[in-house]
């Protein structure tokens, strides 16, 4: 078998079994820290007056808090392991239910937000460094300062003020397509600039001098040498990146009144839906987890020299 | 031999203008090539050797814009008032160039294949491409390395690298090749075998070669004529074999002069008490991680012993990756030590890491990188005062002590308030010299202290060292992988590879009658580079350079 591949496969399974590692550590830690809120489901309804002390009583045998907490963990985590999230206490639904039902509009926030990312932060730099004299570069640090200096959920506010409010021309409630333009201009702007710096870095290096020397145009110089060399550097900030969107989603939601994950989250929170909070807190752990681990997996295929085990 | 030069430069001058500012690197500088020869550009550091030949294809570094005067001309153009593009059509396939460092000189991210495939003609694709890169590779003598055209450039040695980028050159078929300090970065043993490789193919392709080299030595081995350059002058230009042999200028006779010869006699003044070392090492082991938390740990020092007696200056030779600088290291807990113990002065460091203040004065460290060993903010005064300061010595008394001592090391104390980025090389190598003194220490490690610096300075600092020694009666752990260097200081020498202890004893010892076969393939590495100059040795004459880097590798 090829000796590359099989050391890239070795260190991709390393990196999986790692990721596991820290999965378990959170789906353990999300379950202590609960526990250690004081109170459990039972007080919540008892202090709203509807049992009494022998039903309470009865309850916690049912749900099982009775039991030493390794106990409980062995049953909790051998539900979260096969899938089930538990149910809701506001709702008495299964969580999975809910999540089914809000996820899709969260995830099609995000993954929006994300392409307008990565279509725009990767392509605006590359025509940057490529036309060094054109417009492009103005674009690259406007846009750069733009998603520093301005925060997404201020934008949006602004924006239902001015779009929805003033002008009328979209609706205050459920629009979906502005609130996914500003996270993805905003990811733009901190991929552009990061890829920018990385590629001007790149373009001094002795590695691109060589390969004018070699006779290359300098089309195939940008494309064949700096960007895949600056891509392996900034690919590492795209896994921490998505965490960043995962959040912008949520505060987009809110505003622009989306039934998403974020407003989800908020009701879950205010209406001390443990179960669903866990829940959740559990779902965005293995995502930014999940979503590392893909970074990882794409830098080692791009750049050779991580590959080692 | 008439026949119109391949290159003829004439009266070329260049300014380059950077962030610094503007400067003529090159005023007025004449040659030319004919077909087939080799013509090294010679010159230390700031000549503007480098200058010369990179502004004939406008390959400047990056950040740096050039204007040039004078022509160039080459196969009936001037390459001077060439286009961009019709430069690119110029370099590659009429003039290739091989780079100082081939490790920063190769893509990263490519493979062997890709990189070769790049500079063929284009038009070349598939089967046809595939069979000119394996032919380049047999060319270069990469051939017998398994999945060679699959490795990137981290798998590889330097050596490795180095014939990769030569094959890379060589793929445009240039008639011209520019060759910039091809071999600085690499190896002693493997430097000879690369400019070995440089000539044959230079022959076998009837290829003429533009040789930049600060090393006089390479040039009286590898080219038929020589210009010698200083400040963007040129100082002397003729047939290599009259200008070594005759020097017109001072300047040249100076350059022959500094070499360090391989039969130095070192003549270290205070006669070496050998009953009592001053530093002892038993049985050191030191190791580090390996690539990652299920990896073996790569042992980098191997069961080493050694003892310095008070005065005298011990050599440690051996090529990068031998574990010599692993062992300075450990001596002044720069790195943990895993088995062995460390005895300084009769007492046995357990930890070296955690050395009292007052022994650790005694025992200083001076590191290779002159510019990296200093704080760019801090002055001259400050960086040589602050081991006063961390001694408590007070400020009225600090001045006198830093001039005092500036002036032990040959400098100005002009300098005091100079930042290390307004010194030249070898005045910075003086002020760490200057500051590991300050504290009146008894051993000094010196690692690869001279190995960055020009021949002449070189020279120079070797030359104050030993004075050092003698005044101070100072001990000194000398790493070098430059057997020249060592003969000219040390009158013991340790021989290292992988981490072990080849041969050990006095210098002209080893060096006139080694017992290794890597000692005796290191001499013969180092005087094949000397070329000129030094008695053949007849133990040396008879062998054949080894081919060290296909063992280093596998």
């Amino acid at each position: 078998m090829n000796p590359h591949l099989l050391r890239l496969l070795g260190s991709i399974g390393l990196d999986i079994l790692r990721s596991l590692a820290i999965a378990l550590g959170i789906i353990i830690f999300t379950f202590f820290v609960i526990r250690m809120i004081p109170g459990d489901v039972v007080d919540v309804r008892g202090v709203e007056g509807s049992l009494t002390y022998s039903q309470q009583t009865s309850m916690r045998e049912d749900l099982g808090l009775n039991q030493p907490w390794l106990t409980q963990f062995g049953e909790w985590s051998g539900m979260i392991l096969s899938g089930d999230l538990g149910e809701s206490s506001r709702y008495n639904r299964p969580i999975v239910d809910l999540l089914a039902i809000v996820l899709p509009s969260t995830l099609m926030l995000g993954a929006t937000a994300l392409a307008i990312g990565l279509i725009f932060g990767i392509s605006l730099p590359t025509l940057a460094c490529l036309f060094p004299r054109s417009i492009f570069v103005g674009i690259v640090e406007f846009i750069t300062i733009w998603s520093i200096t301005m925060p997404t959920f201020s934008i949006g506010i602004m924006s239902v003020i001015v779009f929805a409010v003033w002008l009328d021309w979209i609706p205050a409630i459920g629009n979906f397509l502005v609130p996914a333009i500003i996270l993805g201009v905003d990811t733009t702007g901190s991929l552009a600039k990061m890829l920018y710096e990385d590629m001007k870095d790149v373009e001094s290096s002795e590695y691109v001098r060589a390969a004018r020397a070699k006779g290359l145009s300098r089309s195939r110089i940008i494309l064949r040498h700096v960007l895949p060399n600056a891509l392996s550097v900034t690919i590492a900030l795209i896994g921490m990146m998505l965490a960043g969107i995962f959040t912008g989603a949520l505060t987009m939601e809110v505003v622009f009144g989306l039934p998403g994950l974020g407003t989800m989250t908020l009701q879950a929170i205010q209406g001390r839906d443990y179960p669903v909070v866990q829940a959740i807190i559990i779902w965005l752990g293995l995502a930014v987890i999940f979503a590392n681990l893909m970074t990882e997996i794409i830098r080692k295929l791009v750049d050779p020299r991580l590959r080692t085990s | 031999m008439t026949q119109a030069p391949l290159l003829a430069v004439s009266d070329l001058r260049v300014t380059i203008t950077a962030n610094a500012g503007t400067a003529r690197v090159v005023d007025g500088v004449s040659f030319s090539i004919a077909e087939g020869r080799t013509l090294a550009l010679v010159g230390e550091s700031g000549s503007g050797k480098s200058m010369t030949a990179m502004s004939l294809l406008a390959l400047t570094p990056a950040g740096v814009q050039i204007e040039t005067m004078g022509t160039a001309m080459f196969g009936g153009r001037d390459l001077l008032t060439l286009s961009e593009a019709e430069l690119r059509q110029v370099r590659g396939r009429q003039i290739a160039v091989v780079f100082q460092d081939p490790a920063a000189a190769l893509d990263p991210l490519m493979t062997v294949f890709k990189q070769i495939r790049e500079s063929l003609p284009p038009g070349q694709r598939g089967d046809g491409a595939r069979r000119r890169v394996r032919e380049l590779l047999v060319e270069v003598g990469l051939d017998s390395i398994p999945h060679i055209e699959r490795r990137y450039p981290h798998e590889l040695s330097g050596g490795q690298q180095q014939r990769v980028a030569i094959a890379s050159a060589l793929a445009g078929n240039p008639s011209l090749l520019i060759a910039d300090e091809p071999t600085t970065a690499l190896d002693m043993t493997v430097q000879a075998q690369i400019l070995e490789l440089l000539s044959s193919l230079r022959k076998a392709r009837r290829m003429a070669m533009l040789l930049i080299t600060h090393d006089l030595g390479v040039v009286a081995a590898h080219a038929d004529d020589v210009v010698v350059l200083r400040k963007g002058v040129t100082v002397e230009a003729g047939p290599t074999a009259s200008v070594i042999a005759k020097p017109r200028d001072a300047y040249t006779q100076m350059l022959l002069d500094s070499r360090p010869r391989l039969d130095a006699v070192a003549n270290s003044g205070g006669k070496p008490d050998q009953a009592a070392p001053l530093l002892s090492i038993e049985d050191l082991t030191v190791s580090y991680p390996g690539h990652n938390a299920f990896a073996r740990r790569v042992t980098a020092v191997d069961g080493v012993s050694l003892s310095l007696p008070r005065g005298s200056a011990l050599g440690i030779v051996g090529e990068s990756g031998s574990g010599k600088s692993t062992i300075a290291k450990a001596i002044v807990g720069l790195t943990p030590i895993e088995g062995g113990s460390i005895s300084f002065d009769g007492k046995r460091l357990v930890n070296p890491g955690s050395m009292p203040a007052a022994m650790r004065a005694r025992l200083q460290y001076i590191f290779q990188d002159s510019y990296g060993a200093l704080n760019p903010r801090m002055t001259v005064e400050k960086a040589i005062g602050e081991p006063f300061a961390i001694t408590g010595m007070p400020h009225r008394q600090r001045r006198d002590a830093i001039v005092a001592l500036l002036n032990e090391v040959g400098l100005s104390d002009t300098l005091l308030g100079r930042l290390p980025r307004e010194l030249s090389g070898g005045q910075r190598q003086r002020v760490n010299i200057a500051r590991a003194l300050a504290l009146s220490p008894e051993v000094l490690i010196c690692d690869e202290i001279v190995s960055a610096l020009d021949v002449s300075i070189q020279a120079q600092v070797i030359k104050l060292l030993k004075e050092l020694q003698r005044s101070r009666s100072l001990s000194l752990l000398f790493i070098s992988h430059d057997l020249g260097v060592i003969a000219e200081i040390c009158d013991r020498v340790m021989v290292m590879r992988a981490g072990k202890v080849l041969e050990e004893g006095p210098v002209r010892t080893v060096f006139d009658t080694p017992t290794q076969p890597y000692t005796r393939g290191l001499l013969a590495a180092a005087e094949a580079l000397e070329g000129v100059g030094s008695h053949p040795r007849p133990s040396a004459g008879v062998l054949a350079i080894q081919p060290a880097e296909a063992l280093l590798t596998h």
